[in-house]
This record gives structure tokens, sequence and C-alpha cells, in this order.
């Protein structure tokens, strides 16, 4: 326990450094995820007939353990946080298209034909109906996604990516126990704290698209 | 003379993969202010029909005109905001209030946000809503007629010139219905909009329409006044459709005025009193209620314009 708080003491800055460059990879991986998920699910949306097989393809790929992706990928790409980050929006591309999917096709189809009729332009459809009705699933798929994110991007650091996966493998391979507890506890509370503020986000979101959000202000008079 | 709103040219509708056309050269003309309705059966080609009017589908052969425009060289979102589209089901959107789906037009088009408000109480007035009660519900809070009121309200929030509805009171119970379709009425006896509105309720169409289209198989089977339909079928198929040969259908769907004679001047005793649209079906219980031979009939400002007599009502059942 001593040793515990000692670690913590003495190399603080070092685990803050860790937890800021696993926080780094994780951000850029699911800005790169949901960049490239949106405009493969609108696709599919519009063209269901593509919908089996490139659904088929993302699942597949998801399959693939990721040290075996990694494997294949460095010899071409090298090592490092650019390769690291590729695997992982490649991995999160199954579970935020299936979602973003889901979530439009969970608008009313009445909805978006009035929408357009009444003049909206294919913009306003997509920011003012499509959007806001499909996002709690959308981001319920951003959360589980940024979950496994979060965990894989610790074997990441097999390809020198950095992060909290460093601070465990280089304990694991010291058999330094302190290090191992660190890291697991820094990637566990880097998980929590982001699943509740994202589930927040998706309640809020939920209650919106359905027409029973209550704002503050409105509650509180 | 009134100006054309809408006129189809020989317009047909062929959609990818299918046997024969949705809508098969459909050549016709919609004035402005008329309530027009669109029957037929299940896939007839109503909902195709409508659709090319605001470009949701496009046209396969054949020209749409609005206002003597040619609507393919229009640019189309613009264009659409001309014209309100009420659907089944009001297609309102959830995540928004009454008053956020009813300013969604004008919002669009920038009005100022005291113009909006006025509009949007202006309108809920008008479908019959308590602004105070409606303004900031959710449309999962409302019935399904107020819905339509508010789809209602909606589509004509920036008081386009015509106004498209997809069998708008479909999903509602009759009663309501009835309510909605009187209000309807009298909304467009107040506003003088052009009116295309689709159902398969035969009894709906004669009700609403100024003028109903008939449709099946995608053709346009006859385009005319409900009376001249009843009493004229242009063939077997609209006869047998409508039921003309039927004489409660007939009592359902004639109008007075239809049947109605110049006032005699020996107008002594009755009281009865009739109405130029009330139905024959309504005369009828006029006639058996007060036992006269004869019925006056008045006009919208309460004016004795005509009579019927019994001998004239029998004589629809022959
Ligand atoms: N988007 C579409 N794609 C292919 N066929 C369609 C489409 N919409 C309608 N149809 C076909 O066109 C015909 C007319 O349909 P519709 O206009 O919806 O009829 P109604 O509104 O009178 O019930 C039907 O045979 C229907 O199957
Ligand atoms: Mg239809």
């Amino acid at each position: 326990m001593l040793a515990f708080m000692t670690y913590a003491e003495r190399y603080y800055g070092k685990l803050i450094g860790y937890f800021l460059d696993h926080f780094k990879i994780c951000m850029l991986t699911m800005f790169f995820s949901i960049l490239i998920a949106v405009p493969i699910s609108l696709m599919l949306t519009k063209h269901k007939r593509l919908s089996k097989g490139v659904m088929a393809v993302l699942g597949a790929i998801y399959a693939i353990p990721s040290m075996a992706l990694f494997a294949m990928l460095v010899p071409y790409m090298g090592l490092g946080t650019t390769t690291a980050i590729f695997v992982l929006v490649l991995y999160n591309q199954s579970i935020l298209v299936r979602n973003t999917v889901a979530g439009f096709d969970s608008v009313d189809k009445m909805a978006v034909e009035s929408a357009v009729g009444m003049g909206m332009s294919p913009w306003q459809v997509f920011s003012k109906v499509r959007l806001p009705i499909a996002l709690p699933v959308i981001l319920s798929g951003i959360r589980i996604a940024m979950i496994a994110t979060i965990g894989s991007a610790t074997i990441a650091a097999t390809i020198n990516a950095g992060g909290i996966g460093a601070l465990l493998f280089d304990g694991l391979q010291t058999m330094n126990f302190v290090k191992m507890i660190w890291g697991t506890i820094l990637a566990a509370s880097f998980a929590l704290i982001f699943n509740m503020i994202l589930e927040k986000l998706e309640k809020r979101a939920l209650l919106k698209a359905r027409g029973e959000y209550i704002p503050r202000k409105a509650k509180n008079k | 003379m009134t100006a054309v709103a809408v006129e189809f040219k020989n317009v047909c509708k062929h959609f990818p993969e299918a046997e024969v056309n949705a809508v098969s050269h459909v050549s016709l003309k919609i004035n402005q202010g008329e309530f027009i309705t669109i029957l037929g059966t299940s896939g007839s080609g109503k909902t195709t029909l409508m659709k090319m009017v605001n470009r949701l589908h496009d046209i396969t052969s054949g020209d749409i005109f609005f206002f003597g425009e040619n609507i393919n060289s229009l640019p189309v979102v613009e264009y659409r905001r001309k014209i309100g589209y009420v659907v089944q089901q009001g297609g309102l959107f959830p995540h928004m209030t009454v008053a956020e789906n009813i300013a969604v037009v004008p919002h669009i088009l920038k009005w100022d946000k005291e113009k909006i408000d006025a509009r949007v109480d202006e309108l809920l007035e008008m479908v019959g809503l308590k602004k105070e009660l409606y303004k900031d519900r959710y449309p999962r809070q409302l019935s399904g007629g107020q819905q339509q009121r508010i789809g209602i309200a909606r589509a004509m929030a920036s008081d386009p010139a015509v106004m498209l509805m997809d069998e708008p009171f479909g999903a509602i119970d009759a009663i309501t219905r009835e309510n909605l379709q009187d209000e309807l009425l009298r909304i467009q006896k107040a506003l003088h909009k052009t009116i295309l509105f689709v159902t398969h309720d035969i009894s709906e169409a004669f009700k609403l329409g100024d003028r109903v289209i008939v449709m099946h198989e995608g053709k346009v089977q006859q385009f005319d006044t409900p009376d001249r339909i009843m009493l004229h079928p242009a063939n077997d198929f609209v006869a047998k459709f409508v039921s003309a040969d039927d004489v409660m259908k007939k009592l359902q769907v004639l109008k007075v005025h239809t049947i109605m004679d110049g006032l005699s001047i020996k107008t002594s005793n009755q009281l009865a009193v009739a109405h130029v649209d009330d139905t024959l079906e309504t005369l009828l219980k006029l006639f058996m209620t007060s036992s006269t031979q004869t019925v006056l009939v008045k006009d919208d400002k309460d004016k004795i314009v005509g009579e019927v007599s019994w001998h004239r009502l029998s004589a629809i059942a022959s």
C-alpha cells in the first residue's frame, strides 16, 4: 500500500503523462472513427442493398485479434501511434456503423418525408430532423466504442504507441505490481468516467428525441 | 377568371422494375381555390400523383405546371416551400414542441421572432387549439386528432397557395374525423386555398371535394363534381366504385342544390329549411321529422334561394 502511494508521489508527472498520451490516442481514434462511420452509415441507410455486405466486412475486421492486425500492418505502416490509431479506427467501425444505421433507421419515415416536402434543404433535413432523432442510438454506439477503444488502446503499447499500456507492459515485464495496478486503475477509471459522461449525454439526447426533455429553467418555475 | 393553380399535361410515372405505369397519361387542370379530392383504391396511384406535384417523385414523362410555370424549371427546395404538405399521422417532428413544429418553414424563411410567434398563435387558434395549453407540448402528448391539427397548421404556416394532403385523417376515429373534415372545410372556405386531398374513403372524397379525381390503375377515370360523378358515372368502374345505383349512397353524397327548384310563390307555412350544401340524407330526415310536402333551401347567408318537394326527392330513388 505504501509502495503504491510512494510510486504515485514520486512519479505522478509520469502517470499523468501516460494518462494524457492514452487520452490523446483515444480521442483521435474516436474523432476519426466517427468521421468515417457517419458517412458510411448514411450511405448504408440510403442503399439498403449494400448494408449486408459492408456489415459483414466490418464484422470480420472486428473479429481479427488486435495483435494479429498490428502484426499485419506494422510491416507497411511501421511502429507507433499512427498505426495504432489506424487499427483502432478500423475496429470501431463495426460498432459505430451498426448503431448509427440503427439510429437513422429509427427516424420516422413520415417525419423525414414531411421535412423534405415542406422545403428543407438536404442539410436541414439532416441536422434538424434526422440527426437529433437518431442521436441517442448513435451516442450509445459511441459510448460502447469509446470503452472498447480505451481498453484496446493499452494493447497498442506493444507497437510503441505509448499510453497507459506502456505502463502496464512495463510492469508486466519487470514484474512490478505497483505499475500494473496503477495502469489498471488509470485505464479502468478512464473507462468508467467516460461511460458515465456518455450515458448522461445519451439520456439527455433520448429525452430530447422523444420530446420528453424539460430544460432546467422550466423545471424550476 | 380564376388562375390555373396546378396543371398536369400527359403525365406518366413509371417506377423502375414495375410492369406498368403507377400513373398513366394524366392531363387535368386544377383551378386556384378549388378543393380537389383524389379518390381510388389502394395502389391506384393517388399518392404518386400527388408526390409529383411537390417533386417528391420525379415525373417520367409529361409536365406539371404550377401557376403556369413548369415545376422542373423551378429550384426544388424553394418551390416546395410554396406548397403545404400534410401526411398521414401528421409526420410531426417528435423532438420539437408544437410551436417549433409550426414554425419550421417560417424559421427557414428567416422571419423575425415576433412575426413567427404571432403566426404560431394565429394558426393554433385557426385549428382550434388553445395556445396556452398546446404551444409548449410535444407531439407525443397530443391525441391523433390534435397531431393532425398541428400538421395542418404547420403546412399552412407560410400561407402557401396550394396544399397537398395525403390521407391526413386516415388513421383517426370516425367522430374526430368528421370534426376535422368540417374544420378543414371551414378553413378552406375562409382562406380559399387550393387543396389536393388524397383519400380512399368515398364519403370523405365527396363531402370535401368541389371536384373529385377518381383513379384506378394509374389512370384518371373521371374528374368531376361529386353530383355529376354520382348521377353520370363515366364508366362501369366508377359506377361500381361509388355505388351510383345505390339509393342510400346517393342520399349520402348528393347535395340539396342538385335537386333544388326555384322558389314558387305560394310558400305558405313550411317551416323546415335545409342548407344548399346539406346532403339529401339530411333532407330526408327533415322531411320525415317535419311532415311537410316541401322544404325551403337557404344559402350561406341564410337567404332562402329555393325549395325541394317530396316528389322531387323521391324521384332520386328511381
Ligand atoms: N417508391 C416506389 N417504388 C416503386 N413502386 C412504387 C413506389 N411508390 C408506389 N409504387 C407503386 O406504384 C403504385 C401506386 O402506388 P401509390 O401511388 O402509393 O398508390 P395509392 O396512394 O393510391 O395507394 C403501386 O403499385 C405501388 O406499388
Ligand atoms: Mg397512398
